[in-house]
């Protein structure tokens, strides 16, 4: 921590706790840190672990119930906690600025864009009207948004979710706050547009010169960004440093193993994730000594009974709360050699009844405009998939949101009216299993990505899943306990969980639950459609790795929906890359991580953000320009040729076919074969590996 | 907006069409019919059949029924057999004073049911907030005409403030001051039980909105507290409060019935409750029929503001 009194942000012994003072429950605990002018700090940590916490008490914008018990909290040496309510509100805005996580929520959706951005410009800073649109169209401008004086009238619902995010990092910078604190900024963002976003706030911070504070949970975000980094669990800073020290050298175990928990290029791909083993404390009832030293590999009796300070390890201001740091500061070598697992092509001749089998699937919703409603064109959501999965392996669908991946999972189960093509199941024809009453829920099942809202509040998991099983009459009445509690085992969940309501539940044990659910009826295909797209990192994998063994031992077939390309090449055998409803390219799991084709693909391995600072820096950040079509309004030709930087006239009108090349491997693009698209190919890659195996390699060992 | 508006008005003609059956079919449920009511009870078997035939009461019910919306479609409600006059005009002259009274009901209970329903929300869980809580609480148990003969004794009678029944004074009255003292209770005893309903819907949907992400980025901005919950937190809580209004324009008929009736107010319900002890059945099938038109228009309006407070409803 630096002891200078030239900081701009001082934040000393910062505390929050819940409650009241009689039963408090302390989710920050004793956080210090100073922040200078221009400086970039991250601040990484898990859900509940007080990152945002910390934060909202700076601002003094704590949730109702919350409040600081200890600390002082001073913006130019101003103490910013014992102000009054009104001297704290002049502060919000121009001295401290907020972008939260999700901008759907955070702008007021019955406020068009512009009224709301002018509101602290008319009524703070004294502008006229006319003075502060003219002040926010110039913002919207800057912050990249095209036609920015026409966005002021449209309402938020009527902006894509990058366009919003951008909206509220205008907001927040009309003012020109010294400090810009931005909470999980690109959390609900596609990884291309998330890259913009990123970009947008490093830049802005320099122009501007103000200080950023990024709060993720996501270590590869931060690297691209921050200057030093700090590490939260179970509301305390558990490491501090620079970026290069945190990403290069980390000392705490917890740091370590966040860094290893995510899908890696150095290992084969088909190893088991390194999940870090159980769940954050409950902050009502934190173990004894250090926090983490229940789920920590490393722990020596001492953990268990002291709590270890932040103390200084090697140089740099470099700081750590464990007992060995010193030890682990020494073991830290040198990097990790990249190698990627080959394995042998797929066979091409597979006899269809072990397949499911997709053919120019359609998936079209009305439009209807007007007072009559009548239809007058059409939404094409999926337009022309063709794909097939092997009995007993995982295709993966990727792409960004609108692409169509979804649709597609939710078609082939018949939960979407498809409109177009053939789907045959295992040798069985789609249309002639939807007849049959009760066959089609056996055949495939689902598990969605929201297992808060896919679990009903009101049924303990027992009943929930005691439901299913009777319902489809598997097991004689008194044999449902029995079967449930079987099920349960299977998704390594205790029995007692069987009594349990959702709201009890972690994130991951209702994911479990929700796979189990699916798993009730046996069915032999499973889509998952972002099954862990709404879980902790640390927990993460631990699913993974479940739908990995439930797949070896049951022989289940997996349509996995995902936009975590670390995560497809993990768990998928074959993968298809979907853009704006149609397939850009198919091909193998190894095929696509070797040898990627189409230039959408190139933007998606190049997007993910990787956990080095070095590399995110020097990087040129998304090659994705503009938004998804609208899908109502598809382009003409190739759907992705407006954010293609290859695109030439021919892909402006003709749109090309989904071409066989070799190997199985299948691109539409009218130049993948050209020397620029195959050696941005080549690029992509270096930067996708580079993601997958940029962490140090001492405390992988969980 | 004016799209949603406008196929929203088109939905309305079926509800119409519907009612104007309602109405007719009602009489057919009532015991007796017209030539009863109109003969008496000690008239001949004979003399009601040369009536009903007379009145077209012997004719099928698909050309009663016919005749009925031909009568109907010409504004034609028929003869009121109480007033002695033709029940449209009859409607028509007292459709005023009921309008007064209920607009004036419902502006009040709007206005001081979002106000202090606001003023709890702000501070939930203080002595502020359970004091009124209980209170409202208090109003939205009691029965109109009981709370009616509570004011009239106490304001009326006792302390002798108020005047308690009609729309003017008989000695010199008439003015607009006069006519206002004469509104002060009933329009009290009409508009307490909204009053309690906005009041408590009010708080929920507030409190609902006040923890929401946009409120926090108003606040993190450094507007002032007022605009937050003024421009911010409570547009966005008025929706389920428009609703709930909405649905009070239905109470406050029926209400207007017992309140006219306890204070003698020269309205539709006041008329309602004579038409109906003296069976006068075409006053009855066209006072119901306003009454249901009426419910049908505050229906519409109320869509209308809904979709004006909610930018997101003409996308579904």
């Amino acid at each position: 921590m630096s002891e200078q009194p030239t900081a701009l942000l001082d934040v000393r012994g910062l505390s929050v706790s819940y409650g009241g003072p009689v039963r408090p429950v302390h989710v920050v605990r004793d956080v210090s840190f100073a922040l200078s002018a221009g400086e970039a700090l991250g601040i990484v940590g898990e859900s509940g672990s007080g990152k945002t916490q910390t934060m909202l008490a700076a601002l003094r914008l704590l949730p109702r119930g919350g409040m600081v018990s200890a600390g002082s909290v001073r913006l130019e040496g101003r103490e910013l906690l014992s102000l009054s309510a009104e001297e704290m509100r002049r502060v919000r805005g121009r001295g401290i600025a907020f972008i939260s996580q999700d901008a759907l929520s955070a702008l007021n959706p019955a406020m068009t864009v512009g009224t709301q951005m002018a509101e602290p410009l008319i009524f703070n800073e004294g502008m006229t009207e006319q003075a502060a649109l003219a002040h926010c169209a110039g913002l919207l401008d800057q912050v990249g948004i095209p036609g920015a004086a026409a966005r002021l009238t449209s309402y938020p619902h009527q902006l894509s979710g990058g366009m919003r995010q951008r909206v509220l990092i205008a907001m927040a910078i009309s003012c020109r706050p010294k400090v810009l604190i931005a909470d999980e900024p690109t959390t609900a963002l596609d990884v291309t547009i998330q890259a913009q976003v990123l970009r947008l706030l490093d830049g802005l911070r320099r122009e501007l010169g103000m200080a950023l504070v990024l709060i993720s949970h996501d270590l590869g975000v931060v690297a691209g960004v921050a200057d030093r980094v700090a590490i939260m669990y179970a509301g305390r800073i558990v490491e501090m440093a620079s970026a290069a020290n945190v990403f290069g050298r980390p000392v705490h175990p917890y740091t370590g193993a966040l860094l290893a928990a995510k899908p890696r290029m150095d290992r084969p791909v088909d190893d088991a994730l390194r999940p870090i083993p159980g769940l954050p404390p409950d902050p009502a009832r934190p173990p004894t000594g250090c926090a983490f030293h229940p789920r920590c590999a490393h722990r020596v009796s001492r953990c268990a009974e002291e709590m270890p300070g932040l103390a200084p390890v090697g140089a740099d201001s470099h700081v750590a709360a464990c007992w060995r740091a010193g030890e682990f500061l020494a073991n830290t070598t040198a990097d990790v050699a990249v190698s990627l697992k080959r394995s042998a092509p797929v066979g091409d001749a597979i006899a269809e009844p072990n397949q499911i089998v997709v053919e120019d699937l359609d998936v079209r919703y009305p439009v209807r405009t007007g007072i009559l409603r009548r239809v007058t064109g059409a939404i094409r959501a999926v337009d022309g998939v063709s794909l097939s999965i092997e009995r007993g392996k995982t295709l993966a669908l990727v792409g960004e949101s609108g692409s169509g991946k979804t649709t597609t999972g939710r078609a082939l189960l018949g939960l979407t009216p498809m409109t177009g093509g053939r789907v045959r199941y295992f040798g069985r024809d789609f249309a002639e299993i939807k007849r049959q009453p009760g066959v089609l829920p056996r055949l495939g099942q689902m598990v969605f990505q929201d297992p808060y809202g896919s679990l009903n509040a009101r049924m303990t998991v027992g009943a929930a899943l005691g439901e299913v099983v009777s319902v489809h009459g598997l097991v004689l009445k008194g044999g449902v306990v029995a079967r449930v509690n079987a099920l349960l085992d299977n998704v390594g969940l205790r029995s007692e969980i069987a009594l349990c309501h959702p709201h009890e539940l972690s994130g991951g044990q209702r994911q479990r639950v929700a796979i189990a659910r699916a798993l009730a009826i046996e069915p032999s295909f499973v889509v998952c459609d972002e099954v862990v797209s709404a879980l902790d990192v640390s927990i993460q994998g631990q699913i993974v790795n479940l739908l990995m063994d439930l797949q070896r031992t049951r022989g289940l077939t997996y349509l996995f929906i995902s936009h975590d390309l670390g995560m497809v090449r993990h768990i998928a055998h074959d993968v298809v890359v979907m853009y704006g409803g149609k397939v850009m390219e198919a091909a193998s799991r190894d095929r696509l991580f070797s040898a990627p084709r189409h230039p959408y693909t190139h933007a998606l391995l190049a997007a993910v953000p990787i956990a080095d600072p070095q590399i995110e820096r020097r990087r040129a950040r998304s090659e994705v320009r503009s938004e998804p079509p609208d899908p109502a309004h598809p382009p003409p030709g190739c759907r992705f040729h407006r954010s293609c930087r290859f695109a030439v006239e021919q892909c402006r009108v003709e749109a090309p076919a989904l071409e066989v090349t070799d190997n199985g491997h299948s691109v539409a693009c009218h130049r993948w074969d050209s020397d620029e698209v195959r050696s941005a190919g080549d690029h992509a890659l270096r930067f996708f590996s580079s993601a997958l195996t940029s962490m140090p390699p001492n405390h992988t060992g969980q | 907006m004016i799209a949603f508006v406008v196929r929203r008005l088109f939905q309305t003609i079926p509800v119409i069409f519907g009612v104007t059956l309602v109405t007719f079919l009602l009489t057919q449920i009532l015991p007796g019919d017209l030539a009863d009511v109109l003969l008496g009870p000690t008239a001949s078997e004979e003399s009601r059949q040369q009536l009903r035939a007379a009145i077209g009461l012997d004719q099928s019910l698909l050309v009663q029924y016919a005749n009925y919306m031909g009568h109907l479609l010409r504004g034609d409600l028929g003869q009121s057999l109480v007033f002695a006059q033709p029940v449209a005009t009859m409607l028509a002259s007292r459709l005023a004073n009921t309008a007064l009274l209920a607009v004036s009901a419902i502006v009040l209970a709007s206005t001081a049911g979002i106000a202090i329903g606001t003023w709890v929300a702000l501070k939930p869980g203080s002595l502020r907030d359970h004091s009124l809580s209980a209170s409202v609480l208090f109003l939205n148990s009691m029965p109109p005409f009981w709370l009616g003969l509570v004011l009239i004794l106490v304001f009326g009678l006792e302390l002798r403030w108020l005047p308690t029944s009609g729309m003017s004074s008989a000695i010199g009255g008439g003015g607009p001051g006069d006519l206002a003292a004469h509104m002060v209770l009933p329009t009290l005893t009409l508009g307490a039980w909204s009053l309690a309903v906005i009041t408590r819907m009010t708080r929920s949907a507030l409190l609902d909105v006040i923890d929401g992400d946009f409120i926090r980025t108003a606040r993190s901005r450094g507007l002032s507290e007022a605009r937050v919950i003024l421009r911010h937190a409570l547009p966005n809580a008025m929706p389920p409060v428009i609703t709930v209004i909405g649905l009070q324009a239905g109470f406050l008929l029926s209400g207007a019935v017992l309140t006219e009736t306890v204070f003698s107010w020269p309205g539709i319900g006041l008329a309602m409750y004579q038409g109906i002890s003296a069976r006068d059945i075409p006053f009855i099938q066209g006072g119901i029929l306003l009454l249901a038109l009426i419910f049908v228009l505050v229906n519409f309006v109320v869509d209308a503001l809904y979709a004006y407070v909610n930018p997101k409803i003409e996308l579904s």
